[in-house]
């Protein structure tokens, strides 16, 4: 080999000795970018797992304890009113009440027992588990009429299918809370609720005229302050593995729609 | 004597910076400063005892080779916690000991030493490498200080092995007072040298954190 055939061997040996360097300090680079990415998802999706179960639990314990109200308000509560209903029924037949009040605390009482009626059913979850989530949807709307504040309309789009009783619980309670924040906040007067099923999806929509609010801001409050409520339906409806947009502005109303792919 | 200001120039710039965040610096970073400053100190020295008194400087590097070998196992014992590494320190200094007294004794240059050296740190940055990857958190890599200092290491070390394999046994002796051939290694030492201590300054910079927190 020649002199000069040894030393250029030796210059090129030597550059691409430099170059495979630099080749392994950038793939090592981004073979680390790379499991970090990997550990960091693994690490989202757990901490997602762990957050679905704890909802899980906590709607589990939530659906319990309204069970158990709704029972012991039907067994306790709505067998005594019950009974008051038969013995003024009794005094009704055998006293004399020119003024009528015997028949007004009947009548009363009546009233009473067909609210806690309605509330027991709107407590249980069975209920939704057995006259499934429109049903529930009317009770629930029926109870709220009865307060004389709200016109408030149901409107069914589509071939009703079963999205499942765990999701349609869940649903049944956020609009049982999206109701509640209407009924407590919004001054409205109309209130419109939309299911549609759609094939592979289910949608539901509930809008109001009342006086809005600014939805950005809530966001941004703090853990202290309120926007808790709104929080909590995003999360459940995260949960059944939906999706929740809510859209609100001061004075314009508000208007929540929630989709669910079967 | 252009070269070796822009290399004295990276030294001090490095020691400078790793001075200046002494404080901040954690505890492998400042045994890198301390080997940062011997080999100031060493290449200071052989530079005088080259130019000034026109005599071979080898005998700073069979002293100056063995204490870089036991400050970077020492620095990287403190950044990963792995006992092995502090083992092998007095290891390596009975083995320069001995290579210096009887196998590669002055006026020879210690040779031996440094391929077994380089080695060494090859396996130190590779398994380095390795330790990184097996990190579990969100700590970026930049962040990693040892992780810039490894990268010059891995650099310094394959690049000065096929220098110095290369010379001993590979390049014909008619070629090897070849100007040219001199000049290829020179600048591929220099080059290894300069990345290498310049991943210092990097390392002094970053946030410090270490494999072992």
């Amino acid at each position: 080999m020649g002199n000069n055939t040894e030393i250029l061997l030796t210059f090129v040996i030597g550059i691409a000795i430099f170059i495979i360097m630099v080749v392994f300090i950038i793939s090592f680079v981004l073979i680390f970018q790379k499991r970090q990415e990997k550990h960091r998802l693994e690490k989202e999706a757990l901490k997602i797992a762990y957050e679905r179960e704890i909802l899980k639990s906590q709607l589990e314990v939530q659906n319990q304890t309204l069970q158990e109200i709704a029972q012991e308000l039907h067994d306790n509560i709505g067998q005594l009113l019950s009974v008051a209903k038969i013995y003024l029924n009794m005094l009704e037949d055998s006293v004399t009440d020119e003024n009528d009040y015997i028949k007004q605390t009947n009548e009363i009482i009546g009233q009473s027992i067909n609210d806690l009626r309605s509330l027991t059913k709107s407590f249980d979850g069975d209920f939704v588990q057995q006259f499934g989530l429109e049903e529930s949807i009317s009770n629930e709307i029926s109870r709220i009429r009865k307060t004389k504040r709200f016109t408030i309309d149901l409107t069914i789009i589509g071939e009703k299918h079963t999205i499942g009783y765990e999701r349609e619980i869940v649903l049944f309670r956020v609009i049982q809370e999206i109701l509640n924040n209407t009924i407590k906040h919004s001054k409205a007067k109309n209130i419109k609720i939309v299911l549609s099923y759609i094939p592979n999806a289910f949608t539901l929509s509930i809008q109001d005229d009342g006086q809005g609010f600014d939805y950005g801001a809530i966001q941004e409050r703090n853990i202290s302050q309120s926007g808790a409520g709104l929080r909590n339906i995003q999360r459940r409806i995260k949960l059944i593995e939906g999706t929740c947009d809510i859209i609100s502005e001061v004075n314009k109303g508000t208007k929540t729609d929630i989709q669910l792919n079967l | 004597m252009t070269w070796s200001i822009l290399y004295f120039t990276i030294l001090a710039t490095s020691s400078i910076l790793g001075i200046v965040n002494f404080k901040f610096l954690n505890n492998s970073n400042k045994a890198f400063l301390l080997l940062l400053l011997c080999t100031i100190f060493a290449e200071v020295t052989a530079y005088i005892i080259v130019y000034v008194t026109q005599k071979s400087n080898f005998l700073v590097y069979h002293i100056f080779s063995p204490l870089q070998c036991a400050i970077v196992f020492w620095a990287y014992f403190l950044d990963t916690k792995k006992p092995i590494f502090i083992y092998v320190i007095p290891v390596m200094l009975v083995t320069g000991l001995v290579l210096s007294l009887f196998i590669q004794p002055l006026p020879a240059f210690n040779s031996y030493f440094m391929e077994i050296e380089l080695l060494l740190f090859c396996v130190l940055a590779l398994n380095y490498f390795r330790e990184l990857l097996k990190i579990e958190n969100e700590i970026q890599l930049k962040d990693y200080p040892l992780f810039w200092i490894n990268s010059g290491l891995l650099i310094f070390a394959v690049v000065n092995i096929f220098v110095l394999g290369a010379y001993n046994f590979f390049i014909k002796p008619e070629n090897l007072k070849n100007p040219l051939l001199n000049t290829v290694f020179f600048y591929f030492r220099f080059i290894s040298n300069c990345l290498f201590y310049s991943s210092f300054s990097v390392a002094f910079l970053v946030k410090q954190n270490s494999i072992s927190k």
